[in-house]
């Protein structure tokens, strides 16, 4: 009886926060972004300033979601936040909330968008505002991404590409590590468990476990690249080389996180 | 440009820049799967036959290409 209750309750919670996810991105992408390209005119205030808003209103909704009790967030390594420093964010993608969780904590980072998102007629001007880079040609987003570097601040990529199957190993595909290679910056690592999982790929939005999910965030200090691998003459060995250094790095710290929550 | 000589290039290609033994390389040889290309690779790949044949690959018909004779296909198809 108290287990339906509960259940009932993160349902309704969920339900109610993505609503008002729904209703806030309305707001944005039907108001707030467009009276911005009105009144913004110069193209790095309007990006600064919306990715401000769009940080605000993802810490707003994880901030709602934990407020209902229908998740916990766990920060570890809070240390190494710093929004202003130039670098590559890595993180593995276990569920629909982590770009919303990642982006709260580095809103001024960019990141890349499914070309699809960049076209919804909801989403298109928070996307164009915000300035993020979409994913339609193959080699020309990877291009934009290691000139965003080279002359911007951070970039977030999440290497596998999509999110993950939870019962599948994660791997990288290898445009990350291209882009690691070819600007040699700094990588600020991030690996996020969720336990039990929720809003992964095989699952509805309003799945809800029989116990709260605990999102653990976990970020690793930030590595030089030719610190995680010394650099090839070979650029197609190295990034090959990069690659699986990165996806061990993240491995390594999900095995870790999967360990420390084994009941003893 | 007829696709023998296509083929060479391709060849050519894959044996000095992608680390692939002359043998390997057959009309029906799984680019993903045999000869260990990945999605860059590729994309330079396209770039490269693009210059010698001054044709274009739509990226969305490159999705579907798994073997050379795909390849060779998509090139000749336009």
């Amino acid at each position: 009886m108290l287990w339906y209750f509960e259940y009932f309750r993160r349902l309704l919670g969920t339900a109610f926060s993505f609503f008002v996810f729904g209703i806030g991105g309305l707001v944005y992408g039907l108001i707030v972004f467009p009276l911005m390209f009105i009144f913004v005119r110069n193209r790095e205030s309007r990006r600064f300033a919306a990715r401000r808003l769009i940080g605000w209103g993802f810490g707003a909704f994880v901030g709602l979601m934990k407020g209902v009790r229908v998740m916990d967030v766990r920060i570890k390594g809070s240390e190494h936040i710093d929004d202003g420093r130039r670098q590559l964010i890595i993180s593995n993608h276990p569920t629909l909330i982590d770009v919303v969780i990642l982006i709260s904590l580095f809103p001024q980072a960019n990141c890349v968008i499914k070309e699809a998102v960049t076209k919804n007629p909801f989403m298109r001007s928070t996307v164009k505002a915000a300035d993020y880079i979409s994913n339609s040609e193959p080699g020309e987003f990877l291009d934009a991404c290691v000139d965003y570097l080279r002359n911007g601040k951070s970039l977030l990529l999440f290497p596998e590409g999509t999110r993950t199957r939870k019962d599948e190993p994660i791997d990288f595909k290898p445009g990350a590590a291209t882009v690691a290679a070819r600007t040699g910056v700094d990588i600020l690592p991030i690996a996020i468990d969720c336990e039990p999982p929720v809003l992964s790929k095989q699952m509805p939005w309003h799945y809800v476990p029989r116990v709260k999910p605990i999102f653990t965030i976990r970020i690793m200090a930030p590595r030089p690249v030719h610190e995680l691998v010394r650099p090839l003459d070979d650029d197609r060995h190295y990034r090959q080389e990069l690659n699986e250094a990165l996806l061990a790095l993240i491995n390594d710290e999900l095995s870790d996180m999967a360990f420390s929550r084994q009941p003893i | 440009m007829n696709r023998d000589t296509l083929f060479l290039k391709i060849r050519e290609i894959l044996v000095e820049q992608f680390d692939v033994e002359e043998a390997q390389v057959t009309m029906d040889a799984n680019l993903y799967e045999e000869l260990e290309i990945d999605s860059i690779d590729a994309v330079d790949l396209l770039v490269q036959l693009k210059e010698v044949t001054g044709r274009k690959i739509a990226p969305e018909s490159f999705k579907d290409v798994r073997t050379i004779r795909d390849v060779l296909d998509a090139l000749t198809a336009l």
